[in-house]
């Protein structure tokens, strides 16, 4: 069970970092949020992970919560995304530097 | 877990002001629809009405009096809270809210923003953030933290023809939900080391040492320090915040820099205050913990030194601000006992950092365009506007620390607790951090009164009329009645 | 006595001061007779005061407590007076000259624009003495004595448009205040020992001898007593705090002789001989003391021999004079040296009322080789002059008689011989400067239209000198008077039937000065006793005639050189004594010395100093500042508005605090 567990969480840090790099290293901003999801979804396996090895159906319903609220995320994002496409036609992260110093 | 009619009802009692503002809010939408060619303050009285039903309904499920500052009470079996803390930073945060509806009609004339869904998202964003404060259990804590994140990414670019504005939401977006990532890693891996998701289950659990793992207790929180502390904008976590103050409408960059921060404060220190009760806590969390404030301390004042621009300034201070906030929390992992005076401390410093920073960016609203940029804008503003200018003043007279206003009062206890609990170097640091802002809060007062206005401001008399005038006004004389009676907002101590 | 009457001595003249400085406007002349009239009561009350007491009709002492003014941890000070023999003397003689010299103002400064500016600093001087004189405890004391030096600063620069008044002036409260702080440390060190600083509490610890910072000849008296004669040389213009006496001429004459001659100069004086308990506890101080005023009275005297300006003259014959009043405290004999303060008031006064007589008339010329044969033109003028001269000189039976023979015999008493020859030497040049002065003044010819030019206008008369008016000759008179009869009050015993038998003011001032006297008595007694040694009356008798004869000879030295035979004879006596004469002349360079090494000395302090703040003080500053600087700019240059970055420095945040987290 241990060995189990610990699998499972080195692989969803994996995933983490995974996303985490592809934030540094991506420009599409959509790209981007991709990667964002990918880390919201490694911390739910981790989730779900301790949900089983303690044998609660909670982590279960908070895996169940996030999903609907990251949707919620995607959604404002991508219309953010579009709002900014509309204003400045691109949505490369590194053309978006009208803010700074 | 039964649930038995009356524990339904006491719930729902207790969270009567977030439902009155969830219905405030609906109320708002439709309006907005059937009335489209509403005056610019209908909908606003609409939300104001809100809020004054929530101030009402807050009031009614009030803490017993004498209020105690231990006071805790649990509601939807236990995942919403109402306690002392809780009970301030609803004021606080219906303050705020009202506070900013006020200001929003002036200031959103003439601009490209949809007006039905900026209130209705700001009735939504307040109740998040007293949603925020009321969380008792992480699941609810990470529902509250994104509905108040995800109101606010959308009134940070809601405005339409405004680049800055989109790319002020689009950075927003996008570290939020980046940093939103580690608050849930941190939340599972707390989950995952106690078998608990409710805070005072978890308290419970580390107080009895039924932890069942600590590495992954420590990391947890960490990450959570590491999530909130994106809200908080604490350093290093703080990069966001001063292209979004600069981008958002002002009203907006008013309530992230305030309102949002009350809720995060309060839980922030539910949590601190469960993991003192860890009796091998980790040196490590306690010198992270340290590191960070220092470091939000340092860097809030150093960068405003030199910055030329108002809101980026403003970022800046409630950077540092968040840093002299949190020392009592500080303290408190090393020092359980002192508790009672860490809570109050906080609370007063909610109060007191909320109402002058809600005063500056209250005068840069009224200043329209011309108090949105460069601070050189502001030259001449104590002949053109002697009142405006005096009301700012105050209030970054306050933000620097100087007494007998509130601002002083409220560092003055942060750092008592502080030393009570000998953490001397900390508090020594964060004197040394508000004498050197001094600095750049009076290189503003100067330039309002020993500068001439530049020639695109022009001599204009402003005005010294309107609502705006009266809640400013009100806000001034505030900063000094609450710093001679603390026990008009602290109800105890 | 009714203790309220006494209260009216001080308040009297802060009421003319009060008047004059808020109303003068309107009163113009008339507040001058108002501020005469305040100081004339006052006057009247002392001497009634002092005349009862003497009589035994008062019963001294009288305290009166006004209230409470610092109440500071351990450190209770009330506000109160205290009325002893050794009040009464001084408050008589005060009021007294001090109504004189208003009076004599209200004809000297008559015309000039600052009249009322002048009575109203007056009178607050005068509240300032009185109080100074009055106070029962140092803080009240130290108010007045404080209160003097700012009027003196006042009047000396009263002249606002005359070059180097101001200077004058400043100099003044500057050397006092070095003086000052001498009295400040004593009072402290008193503090330190007694716990208290009112003064009979004091000087009852010090007769007591229990307390052990008190011990006689310990060294904490010894150094409490020099810092309070440090204070001393300040006020009463000893060496080395001197300097500042002369060029206090540049004011009014009136102040001149009221402060600069009868009181305030005096208070250095008196407060030896209030604390002479204290003093008695220190021999060692009493010997500098000794030492120091002789000194003194030598090198002024020789000053005085040579100076043209008849102010300066009397300037230096002050300091002169003054010297011999510590001489007398420095050997124990507090009466003679009181007394000296007493008589000199009078016969001070009187020549610096007759030089500014003469002043006013001849059209402020000063210097004595303008002036001459005055003798005809102010004939009251000049016969009250010579009285004081007399006087000065010591020549009986006038008041200067009595009082410096007895300091000279008591400092031969002593056994100090040295000290007393440099006294008899002194006494000499005293009589010859003083009537050096009368002759080149009132005989001889006239020099002044040879230096003013002929013709001063018809409208003035013959020779524009001319006798000075009556509320200027007045006070001339009655000070003459006092001159002459002062003296009279305290009688040695050799004059009243032997030993034993003192004179009126001894007898008067006994319970005053009768603790010091134990105490000096008690260490006689603890030293040798063999060395006891009693002077017979034969050489008392001896000794006085002596210093007749000097005084004569000094007339006579004056009428040679100063009248018979000048200038011939003067200039001759000046070339052959170059090197004495030019030492004199300059003031033995003492004003030099202290400008090149004290004022330059720090000066260069200064220098150093401004060059440490700017380079090194302001260096570290605008290093501070600097860095902070440089930090803010690169905490902005971080943020390059790439979203990227922005996370970058988040996981860089996240990485320190997993490590932290994970190390610790």
């Amino acid at each position: 069970m241990t060995y189990m567990i610990h699998g499972n969480l080195i692989l969803a840090m994996a995933i983490f970092t995974i996303g985490m790099l592809g934030i540094l290293w991506k420009r599409n901003a959509i790209a981007i949020f991709m990667c964002v999801e990918l880390m919201l979804n490694a911390a739910n396996l981790v989730f779900v992970t301790f949900a089983q090895s303690l044998g609660q159906a909670r982590g279960v319903a908070v895996f169940l919560f996030v999903i609907t609220v990251a949707a919620a995320e995607a959604a404002v994002g991508l219309a953010l995304f579009i709002k900014v496409f509309n204003d400045k036609q691109t949505i490369e992260a590194d053309r978006l530097d009208m803010l700074q110093h | 877990m039964e649930f038995s009619i009356e524990q339904i009802l006491h719930s729902l009692r207790l969270t009567s002001p977030l439902l009155v503002l969830i219905f405030a809010a609906m109320a708002v939408l439709v309006a907005d629809v059937l009335l489209p060619r509403a005056h610019r303050w209908t909908l606003a009285l609409i939300g104001m009405a809100g809020i004054g039903l929530a101030l009402v309904a807050l009031y009614w499920a009030r803490p017993p009096q004498p209020m105690d500052t231990n006071y805790l009470e649990l509601a939807f079996g236990g995942t919403i809270q109402a306690g002392y803390l809780t009970f301030l930073a609803h004021n606080v945060i219906l303050a705020t809210g009202l506070f900013l509806i006020l200001i929003s009609p002036n200031y959103l004339a003439g601009r490209a923003v949809p007006h039905g869904e900026y209130y209705a998202l700001l009735l939504l964003a307040t109740l998040a953030m007293m949603a925020l404060a009321s969380s008792n259990e992480l699941l609810t804590l990470f529902l509250n933290i994104e509905l108040l994140s995800i109101t606010l990414y959308i009134l940070t670019g809601i405005e339409k023809n405004n680049l800055r504005s989109s790319e002020a939401g689009f950075k927003y977006f996008l570290l939020g939900s980046f940093a939103a990532a580690f608050l849930l890693l941190g939340i599972g891996f707390v989950y995952g080391a106690t078998g608990q998701t409710r805070f005072d289950a978890i308290g419970q659990a580390i107080a009895a040492g039924r932890i069942l793992n600590p590495a992954y207790l420590a990391i947890g929180v960490g990450l959570l320090m590491i999530g909130l502390g994106f809200k908080l904008t604490l350093a290093p976590f703080h990069m966001y915040a001063p292209d979004v103050y600069e981008g958002a409408p002002t009203p907006i960059a008013a309530a992230i820099a305030t309102g949002s921060k009350v809720g995060g404060f309060v839980v922030f220190f539910n949590l601190m205050a469960i993991v003192a009760g860890w009796r091998d806590l980790p040196q490590g969390l306690w010198v992270a913990l340290y590191a960070i404030v220092a470091a939000s301390m340092v860097v809030g004042n150093v960068g405003a030194i030199v910055q030329p621009n108002l809101k980026r300034l403003l970022a800046y201070s409630s950077i540092a601000h968040s840093g002299y906030t949190l020392v009592p929390m500080v303290v408190l992992l090393r020092r359980p006992d002192l508790l009672a005076e860490a809570r109050v401390a906080v609370a007063y410093y909610l109060l007191a950092y909320t109402l002058m920073t809600l005063l500056v960016f209250g005068v840069a609203t009224t200043l329209g365009p011309l108090g949105e940029g460069r601070i050189s804008h502001y030259a001449g503003l104590g002949r053109r506007s002697p009142a405006l200018a005096m009301i700012m003043a105050l209030a970054l007279v306050s933000l620097v620390g100087v007494p007998p206003t509130v601002g002083f009062f409220g560092k003055l206890r942060l750092f008592s607790v502080a030393i009570e609990g000998d953490h001397i170097r900390l508090a020594v640091l964060g004197v040394l951090a508000s004498v050197a802002s001094a600095f750049y809060y009076l290189r503003v007062t100067v330039t309002m009164y020993m500068e001439e206005p530049s020639p695109e401001a022009g001599e204009r008399l402003i005005p010294a009329e309107g609502v705006n005038f009266v809640i400013l006004t009100v806000g001034a004389v505030g900063v000094f009645v609450f710093a001679v009676f603390p026990w008009l907002y602290l109800f105890a101590a | 006595m009714n203790p309220q009457l006494i209260l009216l001595i001080p308040v009297l003249p802060l009421l003319a001061f009060l008047a004059n400085g808020l109303f003068g406007r309107w009163l113009g002349r008339a507040g001058g007779w108002l501020a005469v009239l305040c100081m004339g009561g006052s006057a009247v009350i002392g001497a009634v005061l002092f005349i009862g007491a003497l009589g035994g009709r008062i019963a001294l002492p009288v305290d009166v407590t006004l209230w409470q003014w610092l109440a500071v941890g351990d450190l209770s000070v009330r506000v109160g007076f205290h009325v002893d023999q050794l009040t009464c003397l001084m408050l008589f003689f005060v009021t007294l000259v001090s109504s004189l010299v208003f009076l004599y103002s209200m004809g000297y400064m008559e015309g000039d624009p600052g009249f009322n500016r002048f009575f109203a600093y007056m009178g607050l001087f005068d509240f300032s003495m009185l109080v100074l004189v009055l106070g029962d405890s140092l803080p009240v004391m130290f108010v007045g004595w404080e209160g003097v030096g700012l009027c003196s600063y006042l009047l000396i620069g009263y002249y606002l448009a005359l070059p180097g008044a101001a200077d004058a002036g400043k100099k003044a409260f500057i050397v006092n205040r070095i003086g000052d702080f001498g009295f400040l440390v004593a009072m402290c060190m008193l503090f330190k020992a007694t716990g208290t600083l009112h003064i009979q509490t004091i000087l009852g610890e010090a007769a007591a001898g229990a307390n052990p910072l008190l011990r006689a000849g310990g060294a904490f008296v010894t150094a409490l007593t020099l810092m309070l004669f440090l204070g001393c040389t300040g006020k009463s213009a000893q060496i080395p705090l001197f300097v500042w006496l002369p060029d206090a001429m540049a004011g009014p004459t009136p102040v001149s002789a009221l402060i600069h001659a009868a009181t305030m100069v005096t208070a250095g004086v008196y407060l030896m001989v209030r604390l002479s308990a204290l003093f008695a506890l220190a021999p060692a101080t009493m010997l500098v003391v000794a030492i120091v005023a002789a000194l003194t009275a030598f090198v002024a005297g020789s000053i005085a021999l040579t100076q043209r300006d008849i102010k300066k003259v009397l300037a230096y014959s002050t300091v002169s004079q003054l010297g011999y009043m510590f001489l007398a405290c420095g050997v124990g004999a507090f009466v003679a040296g009181i007394f000296h303060v007493f008589t000199h008031a009078f016969f001070k006064g009187l020549l610096f009322l007759g030089a500014g007589s003469v002043i006013h008339s001849a059209h402020h010329e000063q210097d004595l080789f303008n002036l001459g044969g005055l003798r005809r033109a102010m004939p009251k003028t000049a016969v009250t002059f010579f009285i004081a001269c007399l006087a000065i000189a010591g020549i009986p039976p006038l008041a200067g008689f009595f009082s410096k023979d007895e300091i000279l015999w008591q400092t031969f008493a002593s056994g100090r011989l040295g000290l007393w020859v440099l006294g008899v030497v002194t006494a000499l040049m005293t009589a010859i400067y003083s009537f050096r002065a009368y002759f080149l003044t009132f005989e001889g010819e006239s020099r002044l239209e040879k230096a003013h030019g002929h013709g001063h206008g018809d409208a003035h008369g013959h020779g524009a000198v001319h006798e000075s008016p009556a509320t200027m000759t007045i006070p001339l008179i009655l000070l003459a008077v006092g001159a002459v009869g002062a003296g009279f009050l305290n009688l040695p015993p050799l004059f009243l039937g032997g030993e034993g038998k003192e004179g009126v003011v001894s007898t008067f001032l006994e319970p005053v000065l009768a603790p010091a006297r134990e105490i000096i008595a008690a260490r006689a007694h603890m030293a040798a006793a063999g060395e006891a040694v009693h002077h017979g009356a034969g050489l008392e008798v001896g000794l006085m005639l002596f210093s007749i004869a000097l005084a004569v000879a000094g007339l006579l030295l004056a009428r040679h050189y100063a009248l018979k035979a000048w200038p011939a004879a003067a200039d001759r006596a000046a070339h052959r004594f170059g090197s004495l004469y030019q030492l004199s002349y300059h003031r033995w360079w003492w004003d030099d010395f202290y400008n090149l090494a004290v004022a330059g000395g720090l000066r260069g302090v200064a220098r150093l100093a401004t060059w440490f703040d700017r380079w090194i003080i302001d260096g570290i500053l605008h290093t501070i500042g600097g860095l902070a600087s440089l930090g803010s700019r690169a905490l902005r240059g971080l943020q390059n508005g790439q979203v990227q970055s922005y996370a970058l420095g988040f996981l860089v945040g996240v990485n320190v605090v997993v490590w932290l987290v994970l190390w610790f």
